[in-house]
């Protein structure tokens, strides 16, 4: 089954502050900045590879800083690229954002989150594997258990069994070794909206594994592990590391 | 079914300019319009409205009556053009020198959606067929109030400035819009929305 079938509407999360990335994000959303010299964007990375997996589906993007400058960009973007923006005058933070989404008419919604330069080859092979209808699906990828925020665990057909949050405290008490590899969310998600939009959201709460606790209680959560480069710009180092692997694709 | 187009006046038909931009906006409003009807390109399927806050009159700039004579000839005259059909105005201001203008409770300053209800009701329209293209966010907020299925805001300094009203009021804690640079642009939102719509 092709994966546009089972996406009704794609939301981008982009009303985070960017806080560790001032004094960048003074002037520029976060998924405004620059992620190589052609002066391509991250949000304008992921509507093209929205557009080029999900065509028919309709594009969102939430954004709360600078909303000047976020409508004078979108405003320069192709008409069959271009978002419909949602605006927040009060942030909402990303859990209570995507509860509020899935309020409106769409069945099954993919979130991701605005920060993430990824891999064009390894978003197409992903929105091939998105085939459940009604049911929700999470990216997930390999990650240092030190350095992970959540912990996924799957059965032998990648169905999500549990999920937590990880502390830096729990990491340290952590018996095993601090290098071994975890499977931790990535920040990409499709969920049905008639479920999702029955969960209480805190105001500034986290995309975190309390949601996916929520779908899981109620529906079967599949897997997806990424296996190529997917950036998530939380700092200028690793805005770095991605503009350096942008340009090598130049 | 038609389709209800709303347009906002100033920033969007005609200049905003700090006194009153309608004052010397007949031809660049006739012009505009010219211009939209022949670009959307099912421009005969939609109704075309204007929805807009004046308050010259209410800021004792123009004495009250002369200025919505002024305002009643103006769109009267694009009426018998044909390239409008119909338009509501809101005169009040909640701080208005001219004490007859002063509200803080009309239903019709955006962002309340007064004006697009009447305008919804008058010309036999539904909200979920219907767009506004404004330069404010207080118009976008009055268009979500309304229902409206579309609402494109342009591009400009002063899209996200809050009005009193709204800074009284607003509960809506997201506002959903297309941004467009310019009328053109907005055109071409508009005919991508058709061919879904």
């Amino acid at each position: 089954m092709n994966g546009e079938l089972t996406i009704d509407a794609i939301l981008i999360l982009g009303a985070g502050q960017g806080s560790r990335l001032k004094p960048l994000t003074d002037s520029s959303p976060k998924p405004l900045l620059s992620i190589n010299t052609r002066g391509e964007t991250i949000a304008g990375r992921l509507l093209s590879q929205i557009h080029r997996a999900f065509p028919e589906a309709p594009i969102f993007m939430n954004f709360n800083s600078l909303p000047e400058v976020v409508i004078e960009y979108m405003a320069s973007v192709s008409t069959n690229l271009r978002p419909e923006l949602i605006y927040e005058p009060i942030r909402l933070g990303p859990t209570k954002s995507v509860v509020e989404f899935s309020k409106l008419n769409y069945a099954d919604v993919l979130v991701i989150n605005g920060d993430l330069v990824l891999s064009n080859t390894e978003f197409a092979r992903m929105s091939k594997a998105i085939d459940m209808p009604d049911q929700a699906f999470v990216v997930v990828h390999k990650r240092e258990r030190k350095q992970a925020r959540s912990q996924v665990k799957t059965d032998t057909s990648g169905f999500v069994t549990s999920v937590k949050e990880l502390s830096q405290v729990e990491n340290s008490e952590f018996g095993g070794s601090n290098e071994e590899e975890v499977l931790s969310l990535s920040g990409i998600y499709k969920f049905p909206a008639r479920i999702t939009k029955d969960y209480t959201a805190q105001y500034d709460e986290p995309l975190s594994p309390k949601l996916i606790e929520f779908w899981l209680s109620q529906i079967k959560v599949k897997s997806f592990e990424w296996n190529d480069f997917r950036y998530s710009i939380d700092s200028t180092e690793t805005l770095k590391r991605a503009r350096i692997q942008m340009e090598k694709e130049l | 079914m038609k389709k209800g187009l709303f347009l906002d006046g100033d920033g969007v038909l005609w200049p905003d300019v700090a006194l009153g931009g309608i004052l010397s906006g007949f031809n660049q409003a006739k012009k505009s319009l010219i211009d939209l009807k022949s670009s959307i390109f099912d421009s005969e399927n939609f109704v075309f409205l204007v929805v807009s806050n004046q308050t010259l009159a209410a800021r004792n700039l123009i004495p009250e009556q002369e200025f919505r004579d002024f305002v009643s000839d103006f769109f009267e005259r694009l009426i018998n053009l044909e390239l409008l059909d119909g338009y509501a105005i809101c005169f009040h201001h909640p701080n208005a020198l001219n004490e007859s203008l002063r509200s803080t409770n009309c239903s019709c300053r955006k962002p309340r959606p007064g004006m697009i209800n009447s305008l919804l009701e008058k010309y036999s329209l539904t909200s979920e067929q219907s767009l506004i293209v404004g330069d404010r966010i207080t118009d976008i907020i009055a268009g979500q109030h309304a229902g409206l299925s579309l609402k494109v805001l342009l591009t400009g300094p002063r899209s996200f400035e809050f009005n009193d009203i709204y800074m009284a009021e607003s509960e809506t804690i997201s506002i959903r819009l297309k941004p467009a640079s310019d009328l053109p642009d907005a055109v071409k939102v508009i005919n991508e929305w058709r061919i879904n719509n």
